[in-house]
């Protein structure tokens, strides 16, 4: 699905490189993670995706399509791109004209226009502001009305930037558990966050990036263990896992307070293993 | 455009100049540039603020704006030689569209003309601090603190809303949003996606401006001020030598 | 140092009060946190400590709020601004000039303090943020956790007791946050300053603060030691706030009578209370109740 052959890429022939030598495969249906420093390049990486970036050598390939040959306009049928701030996007007077947009820049045929507008507005819960403006929404909503507008494209990729910053997590985890269930539905999804715990919650797989190198790539619950390749892009394990570390082997297998729980009791038992 | 504007920051001997000196420099030039109509003399000049941009440190910074302004100047000749077809026709550019020597000349002087008059009022931003600016503004030409603010800062806010412009540019592309047309009438409806999330975001950082403003005791009373504009013998050597450019352009002329 | 007495309001324009009735006391050198879903209140509540209400946002105003003894209605901006220091969630907005030291002289410079005394104070206020180092830098190149500190630095220059602080680590990787948190905890500890902090970063808070505020429509619904706030930990779930997980965890264990002690705010803690269950539990011989989930 998305093909990354040694990427590299620098802003012009001076500028230090802020990817270096990119190798990564994505295959439909995965969720995955994308984590490090700020400057790591990570939205730099996600921005090649969708060919806002082009390659400055090597290949990146989504859908059979080699970005650095194909606009951005055609790119954006195969792959949504979510920013971080939604107020970027957002400048038609009605929700329902706002997710129209997307539609007609893609030349969707008119007379599919409003039922896949109807259809994405119940998904997200935004049957009854359809003709409300953005701007008097919350700032939750308004990312699932951004989120809607690129929904609606249809496309096979998701590409999510932050899509938990400036929110409440109740907010956060409405937006989380729908992407979740798109990816349940086959939709892959690639997300860049600094929330550790909503990686740890969601994501399948993680990569760390650091200094325009992967670092890390693996099953999210391997990776969140790494102590030394967390620290060295400034993040730590969510509580739990670091909590997990303590113990050394005994907890090896928890993920979440409820596995910690369970493990605690079971050693908990009248004579079991003494720590 | 941002790093038209943008300072870079330094303590070369130019940085150290009084900013008066520098705003008096970047105006003095464009005037001399405009009295002048002598090519060599423009020339000069506009070497002149290539080595002052070298002198500041500034001149990798600087060759993005001696582009823009050759590649604007460059266009403004084009259409210059359109308009003056008289004098001694050395080729035809298009059936009906001679380039004279007289088109030429002129053509040349104006490009010249604006890269040098221009250069320098670029330059002086990329050199002087927004702060230095608005002390002398406000303590030696003794404009209203707060109309000087206002300008400054919203200099200071361009590169800002430069690089908003970007995000939001790419979020409508991202969106299928097709922004590169030839069009002029086309590229107006292709701009509106843009300018209001734009205007939007705008708003909302001048009012966040605005309230930590207040939160600083902005526009209280009277204020202090902490760093006494020198005057140096630098200084002085600088205004000689602006002064003395500028009757070399009359006498030149 | 900051009361409020039956306070409400409503902005110009809006029939519904964006907080009813407050009444509060916070102490000198507390380090509170304010913690809510969004709509709850509380950047009306800070904006009311440091005068933004009603000075620079109209409205309905009842009751009194008073900081440093004075009451905000009567005494401007300005000068609530000697005792309440405020920083916002956009760095980039808050930012006046292109130069760290002249950032930090920009409010200095606003009330008239002697040009001689300028200089010893951004080298304190500096010092106290600990980005000494900072000084002559451009703000334009600094990280967000820098230019968050910046502002901080800039905003205690005046030396007031109390400072307020509006999402300040919204925009900031986790490593920005962590270290705006930890200027915050010198601020407080080494300088007794009061300090209030609005955020969503539960965690971060729980770590940090002595004491945990939580909103909701308007209204403080709990407030107290940060401990005894995470208690209610199943009244913090349903109005959408992320619990840090270390609490859920020790719910959860509470739940099948495994433990009964404090509830732990941070990892250290945590790994304590499981020490102890794991060696008490040895210990005893009682039934326990495996069906957790």
């Amino acid at each position: 699905m998305i093909s990354i052959q040694n990427l590299t890429y620098r802003y012009d022939k001076k500028a230090p490189l802020i990817l270096d030598q990119i190798n990564l495969e994505i295959k439909k249906g995965e969720f995955v993670a994308l984590i490090g420093q700020n400057g790591s390049g990570k939205t730099t990486l996600l921005k090649q995706l969708n060919g806002l970036l082009k390659p400055t050598s090597g290949k990146v390939i989504v859908n059979g399509l080699d970005t650095a040959t194909t606009r951005t306009s055609e790119l954006a049928r195969h792959i949504g791109y979510l920013f971080q701030n939604p107020d970027h996007q957002i400048f038609c007077n009605t929700v329902y004209d706002e997710i129209r947009f997307g539609l007609v820049n893609i030349q969707c045929p008119p007379e599919l226009i409003h039922d896949r507008i109807k259809n994405i507005a119940g998904l997200l819960g935004l049957d009854n502001k359809l003709s409300r403006d953005p701007f008097t929404l919350s700032r939750g909503e308004r990312q699932r009305v951004a989120l809607a507008s690129i929904l609606v494209l249809e496309t096979d990729i998701l590409v999510l930037d932050e899509p938990t910053t400036g929110q409440d997590y109740k907010e956060c985890i409405e937006i989380m558990d729908i992407v979740k269930n798109l990816n349940q539905q086959g939709k892959t999804i690639i997300m860049v966050s600094h929330d550790i715990e909503v990686v740890a919650d969601y994501c399948e797989r993680t990569i760390i990036l650091h200094q325009g190198r992967v670092l890390e790539d693996d099953d999210t619950h391997v990776v969140l263990r790494r102590i030394e390749s967390l620290k060295l892009s400034g993040l730590e394990p969510p509580q739990i896992v670091q909590l997990a570390l303590r113990f050394g082997p005994l907890f090896q297998h928890v993920r979440s307070p409820e596995d910690m729980a369970e493990a605690v009791a079971a050693c908990a038992v009248p004579g079991g293993v003494r720590v | 455009m941002k790093q038209m504007l943008e300072y870079v920051h330094g303590d070369s001997i130019i940085h150290r100049l009084n900013p008066l000196i520098k705003l008096l420099w970047a105006f003095m030039t464009c005037i001399a540039c405009f009295i002048s109509s002598n090519h060599l003399f423009l020339l000069c000049l506009l070497l002149s603020t290539i080595v002052i941009a070298a002198a500041g440190g500034v001149l990798p910074k600087a060759t993005g704006v001696y582009k823009a302004l050759f590649i604007l100047g460059f266009f403004l000749m084009l259409f210059q030689l359109l308009f003056t077809p008289y004098g001694r026709v050395y080729f035809y550019i298009l059936p009906g569209v001679p380039v004279t020597d007289r088109g030429l000349n002129f053509s040349l002087l104006l490009m010249l003309r604006m890269v040098a008059a221009l250069s320098p009022l670029s330059l002086m931003l990329m050199l002087t601090p927004m702060n230095e600016l608005l002390t002398a503004m406000t303590h030696t030409l003794k404009f209203p603190y707060r109309y000087a603010f206002v300008v400054v800062t919203a200099l200071r806010f361009i590169p800002t809303f430069s690089r908003e412009m970007d995000q939001i540019m790419q979020a409508q592309r991202s969106r299928g949003h097709e922004t590169d047309t030839r069009n002029p009438f086309k590229k107006i409806k292709v701009i509106l996606p843009m300018c209001i999330p734009l205007l939007i975001s705008s708003v909302r950082k001048v009012e966040t401006m605005a309230i930590s403003l207040e939160t600083r005791g902005f526009n209280t009373g009277p204020r202090s001020c902490r760093k006494k504009l020198g005057f140096t013998r630098f200084d002085a050597l600088a205004i000689i030598i602006v002064m003395a450019v500028l009757l070399l352009s009359i006498i030149i002329g | 140092m900051i009361r409020f007495n039956n306070v409400s309001f409503a902005y110009e324009g809006s029939k519904d009060l964006a907080v009813r009735n407050i009444n509060l006391h916070i102490g000198k050198g507390e380090f509170v946190g304010i913690i809510g879903p969004s709509g709850a209140g509380k950047s009306t509540l800070v904006n009311l400590i440091n005068g933004v209400i009603p000075h620079h946002y109209r409205g309905d105003y009842y009751g009194e709020v008073l900081v440093c003894g004075k009451d905000t209605l009567e005494s401007s901006c300005g000068e609530i601004s000697r005792h309440v220091g405020s920083v916002f969630q956009d760095p980039e907005a808050q930012m006046v000039t292109t130069v760290v030291e002249d950032e930090v002289a920009f409010g200095l410079e606003n009330f008239n303090v002697p040009a001689g005394e300028i200089e010893s104070r951004i080298t304190e206020a500096l010092k106290m943020v600990g980005i000494e180092h900072l000084r002559h830098h451009g703000t334009a190149a600094l990280s967000g956790g820098q230019k968050q500190r910046v502002t901080i630095a800039a905003a205690i220059a005046l030396r007031p007791e109390i400072l307020v602080l509006d999402e300040p680590t919204s925009e900031l990787d986790p490593q920005g946050s962590r270290q705006v948190f930890h200027t915050l905890k010198r601020l407080n500890q080494e300088y007794g300053m009061t300090i209030l902090i609005v955020e969503q970063k539960v965690m971060l808070l729980s770590e940090f603060c002595s004491r945990l505020m939580v909103m909701e429509k308007g209204q403080i619904i709990l407030d107290g030691p940060v401990r005894q706030v995470l208690e209610h930990h199943d009244k913090l779930l349903e109005l959408g706030i992320n619990c840090p997980r270390v609490v859920t965890l020790t719910k959860l264990l509470k739940d099948a009578s495994l433990y009964d002690g404090d509830i732990p705010v941070d990892v250290d803690e945590a790994e304590q209370v499981i020490r102890r269950v794991l060696e008490g539990a040895y210990d005893q011989h009682t039934e326990f109740d495996l069906s957790l989930r």
